[in-house]
């Protein structure tokens, strides 16, 4: 059986954008039916897809996009359960931000090019989740690149978000030139960018572990983990369902999904796993600590959601493959939904500082409700989605012995328990501390509506990889890798760290029992960890400046030297010629004798062939 | 004896001619220089005669000294200003010049003395005037009439260069 | 044939060698005319002469003066009238006031 409506999955959106590109700006508001159709579209055939998949179904559909010689370039369909199961929550998400955004973009003058970059982003998105070859992988996650940057630049007026917008680029980038490299790499040795036979080939471990290390890097960019990392508080300049859709649901897990996708490969060279899992838990731990101090509504789920991506590469790098991958799905629905839900409070209060804000509570009932859901599924508290996924994260790091790493997943669950909820308590409850409001009011229909669903899939998305559900999730993506068997020590740690985490919240931000000022704002660790670990400025002097030095001596450069160069080949070319222009005096018997001279020569060298000497 | 004759007047001529072809260039009178350069055409018709090249000779004399130099003679007396002009040119161009033309004659008799030019010692022709007019009409009959046409637009040529133009 | 041919051709190339020195250095149009007379006369001298030396029997050499010859008095003719024009435009005949290819 083959399923020649997958091709369609990915048309629909990109047809949608081609529609939305030229008509855009005359329809204006009615663009979003346009877009949210084709998602829809796309949304029930990639349920269908899993319903093929979930009926046993695995296949390929190729096609060839250029033959050179020996090397075609194809591009095709894959269809597994990591894909059926990314589609669904790539096309989903998408469906309910569009839907979201027709609230929340009102009246904004670039709605359809807004709506259009939405849509060519869900179709390169899909195209990645697709792709059963690396060249087509790159393609799309370039094409997300691209599209995510347009989107976080979408208000390019102001230039902070030019700038982020820039920066995420650039810094993503960086990443991916490793990715190019471990194509490159795997070209060379393998002859093949085919997934299917390349994970059926042999490598020496030691080339497996630098392939796989070169393509984590382009996760790094992507998915900003530790190092590069900081394009995505940034990118929080763009509008907030974009945010929701690429910079927490989708694009920042394609770096997840690389890795989860390429996973044979990475353990034919076992040290690039732990690699990852290292930079993983460094990130998920310092991502933590400065949620801890962020004031920004967005840059605070910025941050968790780093954190949480740390998580999800912690998760692969210990081996627990199919918790990583089900974290991913997970959080994607509650992360989704808590920027929707920041969203709908931004909307409402048009501000992002957290203590502008309080008391929501009693203004916004739905936004609120499915705020603290999303939070609780965040922070880990059973029985929320995200509960379930970071148990098993947390489990594989203790059952494969990484204890250490075991250690900081615990410690930065309880960060996040206490800044997910610090968040909760500032924002919704205690008194209004700003006078705007007054004009609060709950969000429109099209915004709270896919609120409420994502709230439900918050709360019951995990139950299916429980082991009520006998961990059905993880033996339906992962055969190979069965859960492991409930650990009631870490089940019961991770419990109790959230717990406490939300308590202490509770006391200090909910409660007046806490003094003000537990570390006061000049603690060297406070300055440190709020200014982001000095990561930004690191780069502006490491990196950055010296660019602008560099960029600047090659401007010199290029001014005296090559500039001088070639305005010295014109100067000398004039003074030949004003010192030649000399010979012709005008005289005819100048001339003349020029000739004779030439004559001359003419005669001296004739005299080779007259054998004269 | 025979011989010694021709040698004297070989380098009689060779004196001559040399002495008159200095003074034509040098000469600042161009009434004396058209004077000299009728002398040197008729020594040269001496070479000519040397060379027993009969027609060519008496050729060298009616066309030369009967008809050019008297051109000549004619237009420098039609134009009053036409003598003492300057003489002397820029001192690099006369130091070039000279310099390039000593090099070039010297060249050109390096090249005769060494070369071993092949000498032919059939007979000379008795009556050239004869062969001269037979081959006109032969061999070289198209060039003959080309060389009329040609006289004939040379006379075109210089009646119009030369027409004084009629103001109205 | 008692006098060598080179000897024609060395005296012809000493006049010939005159002639062009007339030809580059004298300012004055008809001077130069006369010089390049001179070339002419010099070139006949070999043409003749190796018209005697190398083919006696066939007189091509002496055609050659001979249109030479037509050719010396036809340019006279011409050169005589530019020289003329010139003169009547200004006034003279010094070449260094001809010089509009100057740079």
């Amino acid at each position: 059986m083959l399923a020649y409506y997958l091709p369609l999955i990915v048309l629909v959106p990109i047809l949608s954008f081609i529609t939305l590109v030229i008509f855009g700006k005359r329809w204006g508001g009615k663009s979003a039916y346009v877009s949210i159709a084709a998602v829809l579209i796309s949304l029930g055939l990639s349920i269908k897809a899993l319903i093929d998949v979930l009926g046993g179904l695995s296949t390929k559909v190729l096609f060839t996009w250029a033959s050179i010689g020996s090397f075609h370039i194809t591009f095709g369909f894959l269809l597994d359960p990591l894909s059926a199961m990314m589609l669904v929550v790539v096309t989903l998400v998408s469906a309910l931000v569009q839907i979201f955004s027709m609230g929340y973009m009102h009246g904004d003058k670039r709605y359809g090019w807004f709506y259009a970059c939405l849509s060519m982003f869900t179709a390169s998105m899909l195209l990645l989740v697709f792709a059963p070859n690396y060249v087509q992988m790159y393609m799309a996650w370039e094409g997300v690149g691209v599209f995510s940057y347009l989107l976080i630049g979408f208000w390019f007026e102001k230039r902070s978000a030019s700038q982020a917008a820039k920066k995420a680029f650039m810094v993503t980038r960086v990443g991916d030139l490793g990715f190019a490299i471990a194509l490159i790499l795997l070209y060379v040795h393998a002859g093949t960018l085919d997934m299917g036979k390349l994970f059926a080939m042999h490598f020496a471990p030691a080339l497996a572990a630098t392939i796989s290390i070169l393509m984590f890097f382009g996760a790094v960019g992507k998915s900003a983990q530790f190092p590069l990392h900081v394009w995505l508080p940034d990118a929080m300049e763009g509008p907030t369902p974009v945010s929701a859709l690429i910079h927490a649901a989708t694009m920042v897990a394609a770096g997840v999904y690389l890795v989860a996708r390429s996973y044979p490969l990475f353990e034919k060279g076992p040290a690039s796993l732990e690699f990852v899992a290292v930079i993983g838990t460094i990130t998920a731990f310092m991502a933590a600590t400065i949620a801890l101090t962020a004031t920004d509504i967005k840059k605070v789920l910025a941050y968790s959601t780093i954190s949480q991506l740390g998580y999800m590469m912690m998760g692969l790098g210990v081996g627990a493959f199919a918790a990583g991958a089900f974290h991913l799905f997970t959080h994607a629905f509650f992360k989704a939904l808590l920027f929707l839900g920041a969203g709908s409070v931004i909307h409402a209060v048009h501000s992002q500082e957290i203590f502008e804000m309080g008391g929501l509570w009693k203004k916004m009932k739905i936004t609120s409700i499915t705020f603290i859901i999303g939070g609780l599924a965040l922070a880990g508290v059973p029985p929320f989605a995200g509960f379930w996924s970071k148990d098993e994260i947390l489990l594989g790091a203790y059952t494969s012995g990484h204890t250490v790493i075991f250690w900081i997943g615990i410690l930065t669950a309880l960060l996040t328990a206490f800044y997910t909820f610090r968040l909760i308590f500032v924002v919704f409850f205690g008194q209004p501390r700003a006078d705007h409001h007054g004009h609060a009011h709950e969000s429109p229909a099209v915004m709270s509506i896919p609120l409420l669903i994502l709230g439900f899939f918050a709360l019951t998305a995990g139950l299916l990889g429980s082991p009520f559900m006998h961990n059905a999730f993880q033996g339906f993506i992962a055969p190979g890798h069965e859960a492991e068997a409930i650990n009631p020590l870490v089940m019961g740690l991770s419990v109790a760290v959230a717990l406490i985490g939300i308590t202490a919240a509770w006391l200090k931000y909910g409660t007046q029992l806490l003094p003000e000022n537990i570390i006061g704002k000049n603690n060297p660790v406070y300055k440190l960890v709020a200014n982001k670990y000095y990561m930004d400025e690191l780069y502006q002097y490491v990196l950055i400046t010296p660019t602008h030095v560099l960029a600047r001596f090659v401007l010199k450069f290029d001014q005296i030297v090559v500039d001088g160069i070639v305005n010295g080949v014109a100067k000398a070319t004039a003074a030949f010629g004003s010192g030649m222009k000399r010979l012709q005096t005008g005289y005819v018997q100048n001339y003349a004798l020029f000739m004779l001279v030439g004559l001359i020569i003419l005669i001296i060298w004739s005299f080779r062939f007259l054998g004269i000497h | 004896m025979n011989d010694i004759i021709t040698y004297i007047i070989f380098f009689g001529l060779s004196a001559v001619a040399i002495i008159s072809a200095l003074a034509i260039i040098t000469r600042r009178n161009l009434f004396h220089a058209a004077m000299f350069l009728g002398l040197l055409m008729l020594v040269v018709a001496g070479f000519y005669f040397l060379l027993d090249a009969d027609l060519v000779g008496i050729m060298q004399v009616f066309v030369y000294v009967g008809g050019v130099i008297v051109v000549l003679l004619f237009g420098i007396m039609m134009t009053s200003q036409m003598t003492n002009v300057r003489m002397v040119s820029a001192i690099k161009q006369k130091v070039f010049t000279i310099l390039a033309v000593a090099g070039f004659v010297a060249l050109l008799v390096s090249v005769f003395t060494k070369v071993n030019l092949s000498v032919s010692n059939a007979a000379v022709p008795k009556d050239t005037t004869s062969l001269v007019g037979k081959l006109f009409m032969t061999n070289y009959i198209l060039p003959f009439e080309v060389m009329s046409v040609l006289l004939l637009a040379a006379l075109i040529g210089a009646i119009v260069i030369a027409r004084q133009e009629v103001k109205q | 044939m008692v006098i060598p041919l080179s000897w024609y051709l060395i005296v012809s190339a000493i006049l010939f060698g005159i002639g062009l020195i007339g030809v580059l250095l004298r300012q004055n149009a008809v001077t130069i005319l006369f010089s390049v007379e001179i070339m002419l006369n010099a070139a006949n001298i070999n043409l003749v002469a190796f018209s005697r030396y190398v083919t006696p029997s066939v007189i091509s050499g002496q055609m050659f003066a001979l249109f030479v010859m037509a050719i010396a008095a036809s340019e006279v003719a011409v050169g005589l009238a530019i020289v003329l024009t010139i003169y009547r435009n200004v006034q003279s005949v010094d070449i260094d006031r001809i010089n509009i290819f100057k740079w």
